[in-house]
């Protein structure tokens, strides 16, 4: 029992150097030459050569173990909450700063030493925060993060802070494990003082500076120099750099290959060596052993076995079948370096249509998206965008092609899965072949996704990409991928388009209104989301009504162009053009934004010719009841439906028609023309009697004679703009 | 061209009195001004904070739109002065262009601007001069107030009627004349 306690704690320990140290070869994997990502490089290069040194202590407290006893249930749960820590680090969502995004984890780590009540480790811990904090300090690391040179060597992903503060903590429980056996050890022999200090902390190094400890690793320093020195060759020398470089790699691998075989070896004596007391611990130190050597696929075993920590023969059982899996995979792919990573995810793969993928989309005029949609390097989701239709999506086999590498030069396949996804779902397993480049696409089926459950909407979502060998059954974390997805009913009409002229795409600047709660997110079909857009447009834009000479400052007027940059500007609350608009701006937005969402508005016009006399309105923005320009407007325009005719349906976000029995006269209602009707009485005669309760919106605009209902017919769109009243974005 | 906007068009101008004031200039001897743009350095106390181009009709060699405030007021868009520039190939281009910026107003009738900016200018409704429209020579000048405050933009115009005008344009004229 006791003895099946000490190898979880090793084993937990081993996992968590694993998973560090495979985060570490991820995104150390872009590196660059220059002498700042040289510097930063073999930063790189340290910490992962502290790593393999943290394996050969573990290593020796393993061997240390079997002679002198368990470490304490205090340890354990210490190592526990490490392994929460780490796991939480590895899986984290926002893999930018996590530290930062967690401040979860560094509490953690202070508490780890806090409440295992070792003053002596909490005073060390606080002075190595402090080295931190000065020489390496946030801000630092925060500048370095943002500097071309960082990104590119790490990918903007993995701030040193945290592999240092990791480490810290690993080699703290090091230490104290290591302190806890040699005092174990002193005792045992009575030994009195030695030269060492035993009551401080113990430097992981010291097997390599210092004497040789008295059951240390032994033949072990030569296999971890080796190790040491290809881990430093391959932190420092670009993959795909050249040929000679590739060679090189090559060997470096080779010689990982013979270091990780070393390293079987030699847990394979220090099994042989706890075989003399359990057979069952045997297999599983020997898991844990091969897990030591930094490999991934026997940390899942490792796992596997600590998680089984009730009966220890289910606990060996599993292990060693994780085992034999690892051991194959190990055979073939080096495992500690196989350092797979997700290199692109395409959403818009076929860009001629909209059908199995997502749309043409670009950011905003000239500034286009893009694609692959998500590449290493990018974090936040609207640096990922896509844009799905639901028409045009539903009954058909939507996927998205992601693809892959791996540091290793060996062919390895694995199975890659996502989890999460939001809309889009969670990503069923595929098969990805590694062969030491790029995997190729590998097309995931979006089986799961629940484009249109919701209508129109915008989603951040985000993807847990998770991995295992063929064939085994834990699945390890790859990392996460954040993107924006915006779900438009169909197709988006005109000015919006999927053809040559990409400064037409839908706009995802656009999009993020458009497709919002607070636009037209939630609608099912075209009028309802048009009408949540003449809504907003109308009572919370902010807009008012252009009393001094109502012309347009969206458009040049008649004009072919809507200056949708400027009002972008405007929402975002760089003012734009400002707050001032006419009817033509209102046309514009409303048909604009809806169209993009999927409905077939046009902005056109009425009264166009002799003007027309109106009944008194609410204009957009605060004011009262009353008409502007001495009763007349000199035209008007709306958003229409169809062929803009009389007979079709109008959305007017310029102003409210009374919507009561009698719009000719006060008191007055407030009716905002919504999927209105232009006409219902065409050729009444006038005056029309009241009560007039047709939801009619000529009727209701224009005064009850001659001059207005008389004179207020479509007019079709301005005979400039040759967009059929759907005005080019700019 | 349809028939229902030359009929509109006829219209505007005749609400607008266009027969009147067409093809005349008080600078027409200067020839057709040209390079009309606003630099980066602004105007006589206005800072630029942007312009971009405007699309160009058949009549416009320049179309620029620029967005002005007082150099002391640039952060909060208290003050902000929208000023479209259309450099057309004639004053008849101008006043035509003119008359299409008019029919693009839901005001049936803009005030004459009774002052001395432009050629011919029109004024706005309202106790403030919130918006002059007016065209000098070849050049149509459209100033507005578009920040967060209504303020008059008569100051604003002449500023603009006046570099209009400026030196610059007559010797670039003059340069490319010979």
């Amino acid at each position: 029992m006791s003895r099946k306690l000490n190898d979880q704690q090793l084993t937990a320990l081993s996992q968590l150097i694993d998973e560090f140290e495979k985060g570490v070869l991820e995104y150390a994997r872009d590196r660059h030459t220059n002498d700042e990502e040289q510097r930063i490089g073999k930063e790189f290069a340290k910490l992962q050569a502290q790593l393999v040194n943290m394996d050969g202590k573990l290593t020796g407290l393993k061997e240390k173990s079997k002679v002198n006893g368990d470490p304490s249930e205090q340890d354990w749960k210490i190592l526990k909450q490490m392994q929460a820590a780490v796991a939480e680090f590895v899986s984290h969502p926002d893999t930018n700063f996590p530290f930062y995004a967690s401040p979860d984890l560094e509490r953690i780590a202070y508490d780890t030493s806090k409440k295992a009540d070792k003053p002596q480790q909490y005073a060390l811990l606080e002075k190595i925060n402090s080295w931190i904090d000065n020489p390496l300090s946030r801000e630092n690391l925060g500048y370095l993060a943002d500097t071309s040179a960082f990104s590119a060597h790490i990918g903007t992903k993995f701030p040193i802070i945290i592999i240092i503060k990791i480490w810290i903590i690993i080699y703290i429980q090091v230490s104290l494990l290591g302190r806890e056996r040699r005092l174990q050890e002193e005792t045992g022999n009575e030994s009195g003082e030695t030269e060492e200090p035993k009551g401080c902390l113990v430097s992981p190094f010291s097997w390599l500076f210092d004497k040789k400890p008295k059951n240390g690793p032994g033949l072990d320093v030569e296999i971890k120099i080796i190790v040491e020195i290809w881990i430093i060759i391959d932190i420092l020398i670009p993959k795909s750099s050249s040929s000679s470089s590739s060679s090189s790699s090559s060997s470096s691998s080779s010689s990982s290959s013979s270091s990780s075989s070393s390293s079987s070896s030699s847990s394979s004596s220090s099994s042989s060596s706890s075989s003399s007391s359990s057979s069952s611990s045997s297999s599983s130190s020997s898991s844990s052993s091969s897990s030591s050597s930094s490999s991934s696929s026997s940390s899942s075993s490792s796992s596997s076995s600590s998680s089984s920590s009730s009966s220890s023969s289910s606990s060996s059982s599993s292990s060693s079948s994780s085992s034999s899996s690892s051991s194959s995979y190990s055979s073939s792919s080096s495992s500690e370096s196989i350092g797979i990573y997700i290199d692109t995810i395409t959403f818009n793969h076929d860009t001629t249509g909209l059908n199995k993928d997502a749309m043409n989309i670009t950011i905003q005029y000239t500034n286009r998206v893009e694609i692959p949609e998500w590449k290493s390097g990018h974090t936040l989701p609207d640096e990922s965008p896509a844009a799905y239709a639901i028409d045009e999506t539903r009954g058909q086999q939507v996927t998205v092609v992601a693809e892959f590498g791996s540091l290793s030069t060996f062919p390895v396949t694995v199975e890659v899965k996502a989890d999460g996804g939001g809309v889009l779902g969670a990503l069923p397993p595929e098969i990805v072949h590694l062969h030491g480049g790029p995997s190729g696409p590998v097309h995931f089926k979006l089986v799961n996704h629940t484009i249109g459950a919701r209508g129109i909407e915008v989603q951040n979502i985000t993807w847990n990409w998770k991995w295992r060998p063929v064939g085994a059954t834990q699945w390890q974390n790859l990392r996460s991928t954040n993107h924006r997805i915006y779900v438009v009913l169909k197709e988006p009409t005109g000015p919006w388009q999927q053809g040559a002229d990409y400064t037409q795409y839908p706009w995802t600047k656009a999009l993020d209104y458009a497709c919002s709660s607070a636009w037209a997110g939630g609608n099912f079909n075209a009028p309802g989301a048009a009408g949540s857009t003449t809504r907003t447009v109308n009572m919370f834009s902010g807009l008012r009504y252009d009393i001094a000479r109502g012309a347009s400052v969206y458009t040049a007027g008649n004009g072919p162009e809507f200056y949708l940059s400027a009002f972008l500007m405007y929402l975002d609350g760089a003012w734009g053009n400002g707050n001032i608009v006419n009817c033509t701006d209102c046309a514009s937005i409303v048909t604009t934004f809806s169209n993009l969402v999927g409905c077939d508005l046009h902005a056109s016009t009425m009264g166009k010719g002799r003007g027309f006399k109106l009944t008194d309105f609410d204009a957009i923005g605060p004011g009262s009841w009353g008409v502007p320009f001495n009763g007349s407007f000199s035209y008007h325009e709306v958003a229409w439906t169809g062929a803009g005719g009389s007979s079709d349906n109008i959305y007017d976000a310029c102003l409210k028609v009374d919507g009561d029995s009698d719009p000719w006269n006060a008191p007055h209602t407030g009716l905002l023309p919504v999927n209105m009707n232009f006409t219902m009485a065409p050729g009444a005669a006038l005056p029309i009697p009241v009560p007039f309760t047709l939801p009619s919106y000529r009727e209701r605009l224009c005064s009850n004679d001659a001059n207005g209902i008389g004179r207020c017919n479509s007019t079709s769109t301005w005979p400039h703009d040759g967009t059929g009243g759907r005005r080019r974005v700019v | 061209m349809s028939t229902a906007n030359d009929m509109y068009r006829n219209e505007v101008k005749e609400r607008y009195s266009f027969s009147s004031w067409a093809e005349k200039s008080k600078e027409a001897q200067a020839g057709p001004y040209k390079e009309c743009s606003i630099s980066e350095e602004g105007i006589h106390g206005l800072a630029l904070l942007d312009k971009h181009h405007l699309p160009r009709n058949f009549r416009e060699r320049r179309s620029q739109s620029y967005r002005l405030s007082p150099k002391d007021k640039t952060k909060d868009f208290e003050e902000l002065f929208l000023v479209d520039l259309q450099e057309c190939g004639s004053i008849e281009d101008a006043h035509e262009n003119l008359i299409d910026t008019l029919m693009g107003c839901m005001s049936t009738r803009l005030p004459d601007l009774e002052d001395d900016i432009g050629d011919i200018a029109f004024g706005s409704h309202g106790d403030i001069q919130t918006s002059i429209l007016f065209v000098r020579n070849n050049v149509v000048a459209s100033v507005r107030s578009i920040g967060k405050k209504d303020v008059s933009v008569v100051e604003t115009a002449r500023v603009i009627d006046t570099f209009i005008r400026g030196e610059e344009f007559r010797q670039a004229t003059i340069a490319s004349t010979y």
